[in-house]
């Protein structure tokens, strides 16, 4: 099978902060491991990954600096940590794979995405990203900066910037290129670098957030993919749809999303963006799309366990 | 049809020009120019991989590092890590400038930036001899703290303090090589190797692990031209032309040199200058040594004029 693995950025860092990078490269190492089983399975893999707690580092450094080194903006802060997470999961799954004596490439590419339309309707149209600040200071970013910033009870102002739909990946015809010859590729982390046309017809990157549970679905078209998988922590996952996952795949038909987005109030917001996005995006192709905790990527399709949206085009499994 | 390949180093000066223009829009700013005569090579018929430099850029990366870490506690950024950063950042700021290029001169071409890891031999002599630089000065104490809690090779530095050292080893292998050939075969443009690509050693088990070193931009990219067959490696650094005698009052401005020839100058050693010109006409040499047609030495603003024999230092195999 083809297949788009969309990690969660926070299941690449540890949850023990104190264990700084070593802690990363571990839980990267973990996630290598299981999806290195779907290599040696002859799934073919594009993987993509979020950033929200990577970036969320580097504006915490650049914030800290901001008096002696220049500050990053978004754009940059993202291509960033494309740079760095591909690399650590590039690392990861190669080493698996030549433990194992399989030779596939893993490649990282840096990616950028043409941005559109804010965030579907149901799914938050903002995100508040980096440090939080006190008022003078917020009141300061907001007139030299033109910031837009947020109060959070209890932490403070943070910066607030839009989440946007992506349209279109830029690099589409490499990934697919090397996708297609059997390479492993890591792509358009966070959702892909958001970037706009200007009116010269110049690309130009944008502040903002990218709702990349959408970009999932543009790399499933892009490269015809069987199946979408995001994976998560297992609590995130049982928190959203409100199941028992000890029995193996659950199948939860997908005209029944609505009905979940409406009831559940603990549906954290990187989950509603998944289910709109699956929601919107299902009905039009009918690719399964899984919901996985980390330590089942490997058994999948099988003998995993988690949530499996059927839409009414593909056979209900039992 | 078989393809011309070029392979271009760009230099530090192609990014920061100088210490008044660090910030990410003179960057860009400064990247956008280099953009324009890779597009020029293009134009000229050639299919081009590029490598880049990133002293400045760690640089940044490192001391946003230190301080967020001294500030707030945040966890250090290694220097694997950091060199990966950089090449996701400045990768996507060459892509995204080369694709504005291409659409002015109506080239139809993809670019793609392939995180890259370069294998170094844990034997090389370097590791015993750390000779470069890197990260902020230090007073005695800390630095001997960071030797002994961290294992850094630490050095005094002409009474301006304490600095950490790090190896820099030859490069042995492109790691993404096959990935970045199939690319280049393809027909696309590929940034790759950024900073002389993210050190790797392969430990007792085979592993790929990263290390704290530093690869000379200009052998790695010497060592994937070799690989992908390339027969034009460009070295674009300061100056117009390389000099016999640089500086001196017999200083002789070279427009062309044989292989035999360089190897004569590079011998006699005192024509040029260790860390700076001497190791690009090393990395010439071995280009020419592993079959390579020209190396042409020259300044980013006449690339295409040394294209077109006006100017630049050629180093031919004959």
């Amino acid at each position: 099978m083809k297949i788009v693995i969309a990690l969660d950025g926070d299941l690449l860092v540890s949850e023990d902060q104190s264990q700084g990078m070593l802690g990363q490269m571990e839980a990267i190492t973990g996630i290598a491991d299981q999806m290195g089983e779907l290599v040696r399975a002859g799934h073919k893999l594009v993987i993509t990954h979020g950033n929200a707690p990577q970036v969320g580092f580097m504006l915490l450094r650049g914030e800290a600096a901001r008096h002696i080194v220049h500050p990053l903006p978004l754009d940059i802060c993202g291509a960033d940590t494309q740079g760095a997470t591909g690399y650590m999961l590039q690392k990861a799954l190669r080493n698996w794979l030549d433990h194992e004596g399989l030779e596939n490439e893993v490649l990282t590419l840096i990616t950028q995405v043409v941005v559109g339309a804010p965030a579907p309707h149901g799914a938050p149209g903002t995100k508040g990203i980096g440090p939080f600040f006190e008022r003078g200071r917020a009141q300061a970013l907001n007139k030299n900066h033109g910031w837009e910033l947020e109060m959070v009870p209890g932490q403070g102002y943070q910066r607030v910037v839009p989440c946007l739909t992506p349209k279109r990946i830029l690099e589409a015809n490499s990934i697919r290129h090397l996708f297609e010859r059997g390479q492993v590729v890591v792509c358009s982390g966070g959702g892909g670098i958001p970037v706009r046309i200007n009116e010269l017809g110049n690309i130009v990157g944008v502040e903002a957030v990218v709702d990349k549970a959408y970009t999932a679905f543009l790399l499933g078209e892009e490269l015809q993919a069987d199946m979408i998988i995001f994976v998560s922590q297992w609590e995130r996952i049982i928190n959203t749809f409100d199941l028992d996952l000890n029995n193996g795949l659950l199948n939860f038909h997908f005209s029944d999303l609505d009905n979940l987005l409406d009831r559940n109030n603990k549906i954290e917001d990187t989950m509603r963006h998944k289910l709109i996005a699956s929601r919107n995006r299902l009905e039009e192709n009918g690719r399964p799309v899984l919901f996985v905790p980390p330590d089942q990527l490997g058994k999948i399709p099988d003998r995993c366990k988690g949530i499996q949206l059927v839409s009414g085009k593909i056979a209900v499994k039992s | 049809m078989s393809q011309k390949i070029a392979v271009i180093a760009i230099g530090g000066n192609s990014l920061v020009k100088d210490k008044t223009r660090q910030s990410v829009q003179d960057q860009y700013k400064a990247v956008n120019e280099t953009c324009k005569h890779i597009a020029d090579m293009i134009l000229a018929g050639w299919t081009v991989a590029i490598g880049h430099g990133n002293g400045p850029q760690v640089g940044f990366v490192l001391r946003r590092s230190e301080i967020a870490f001294q500030v707030e506690g945040i966890h250090e950024v290694p220097l694997d890590v950091c060199g990966a950063d950089t090449q996701g950042a400045t990768g996507y700021m060459l892509q995204q400038n080369l694709y504005n290029e291409f659409l002015i001169n109506k080239i139809d071409k993809k670019v793609a930036t392939i995180v890259t890891q370069v294998e170094v031999d844990p034997n090389d002599p370097a590791f015993q001899h750390p000779t470069k630089p890197i990260g902020s000065f230090m007073d005695q104490s800390l630095a001997e703290e960071k030797k002994d809690k961290e294992g850094w090779s630490i050095r005094e530095d002409a009474g301006r303090g304490w600095r950490r050292v790090v190896p820099s080893p030859l490069p042995k292998r492109v790691v993404e090589e096959p990935a970045v050939k199939e690319l280049i075969n393809a027909g696309m443009c590929v940034i790759t190797v950024g900073g002389g690509g993210i050190p790797v050693v392969a430990d007792e088990s085979g592993k790929l692990v990263g290390i704290a070193a530093v690869i000379d931009k200009d052998y790695a990219s010497s060592l994937l031209a070799k690989g992908v067959g390339a027969e034009l490696l460009i070295i674009s650094t300061a100056v117009e032309k390389v000099a016999l005698n640089f500086g001196k009052p017999d200083e002789e401005w070279l427009d062309r040199m044989t292989l035999e020839e360089a190897r004569k100058f590079f011998a006699e050693g005192t024509h040029f200058a260790k860390g700076s010109m001497a190791p690009k006409i090393q990395a010439c040499i071995w280009f020419l040594e592993g079959g390579g047609k020209t190396a042409i030495i020259t300044n980013p603003e006449n690339i295409g004029r040394a294209l077109a024999g006006e100017t630049g230092t050629w180093i031919v195999s004959e």
